[in-house]
């Protein structure tokens, strides 16, 4: 049963609105970012997924938690729908069958694919391939420390980088992904 | 999180990841200083604003479309009024009412024996409306 508690935890879809007229500029720009990167080698694009977002959430079908900035309410449904979308665009059956996904996969049924599975996973290992291209030493660690999932913390002590030169690490990083996609 | 770590796919995911955390630390004033500079940056943020209105416009269109056709489904219902009743079995029902000498419908009060067509037809509508005759009954 939801308490009443409950209800107030959340935003409303008015306040939801409200929040996003007085998102600043560089918000919206965080979120348009993100959302490209997100769907960097896959065959959905950034505009799809934050309308698909922005709808769910203007039906009330994803509620944003008071506690929460608005631009990262977005940006984690979008991470969460990425993450139901390519669970589903799995090649191997048996994966789909022993996985459950915690998202409803009827979610990203908007999300139209422009290219087939193998063509999607042949452009994402491109574009993998062209940004460690780019990439120095320090900046190929700490990439490859977050694809074995180490925190922050421990990519900075893997690395041997102190948390201003991950920063900086980070932000050159981000620079040349930019630099390739344009 | 990606499961499948083999997948360049899901790799390009945690990059996203890191990329997006670097946006969010970076301060509002360095940001915009780099989208005076970086014109894809502004049109990230104009994509996103576009994409919010056209989610406005999509949940408006499809808010209107259900209530459209809920309206459709409301009109579809045959109104009463639209149910033709024929002034002799109108009569024919207020005599049997008569009849049956149904108080509470206080027919006695009114002299029915004398009704127009359009009276007795409009009183048989009402009775209707007011349930007091069955749905049922063929006019």
């Amino acid at each position: 049963m939801i308490t009443t508690e409950k209800i107030r935890d959340v935003l409303s879809v008015d306040e939801f609105k409200g929040n996003l007229s007085s998102l600043s500029e560089a918000n919206w720009i965080r979120l348009g970012r993100s959302a490209e990167r997100l769907c960097m080698g896959l065959a959905i694009e950034g505009k799809d997924l934050l309308q698909l977002v922005f709808c769910k959430a203007l039906e009330g079908k994803r509620k944003c938690p008071r506690s929460l900035p608005v631009e990262v309410f977005i940006f984690g449904a979008m991470e969460s729908l990425v993450d139901t979308y390519l669970k589903s665009r799995k090649r191997d059956p048996l994966y789909l069958t022993i996985k459950s996904t915690e998202d409803d996969p009827s979610d990203i049924d908007d999300l139209r694919p422009t290219i087939d599975t193998p063509e999607e996973i042949l452009k994402a290992k491109q574009t993998l391939q062209e940004i460690e291209q780019t990439l120095k030493d320090d900046e190929a660690m700490v990439v490859m420390a977050q694809l074995d999932e180490y925190s922050p913390q421990q990519i900075q002590e893997t690395v041997g980088i102190t948390p201003t030169q991950y920063a900086s690490t980070l932000r050159a990083i981000r620079r040349k992904v930019d630099r390739l996609a344009k | 999180m990606t499961a499948d770590p083999k997948d360049p796919r899901a790799e390009l995911n945690k990059l996203a990841k890191l990329l997006a955390e670097d946006l969010f630390n970076t301060s509002e004033a360095e940001l915009l200083q780099e989208a005076a500079k970086d014109e894809t940056l502004k049109q990230a943020g104009n994509m996103a604003k576009n994409a919010y209105q056209n989610a406005m416009q999509a949940v408006g269109a499809k808010r209107l479309q259900a209530a459209r056709a809920a309206m459709k489904s409301a009109n579809s219902q045959p109104l009463l009024d639209d149910r033709p009743i024929d002034a002799a079995a109108a009569h024919k029902i207020i005599a049997k009412l008569i009849a049956a000498n149904d108080f509470q419908l206080t027919l006695a009060a009114r002299n029915l024996n004398n009704v127009s067509d359009e009276e007795a037809i409009e009183l048989v509508r009402e009775l209707y409306e007011l349930g007091a005759i069955d749905k049922d009954v063929q006019f």
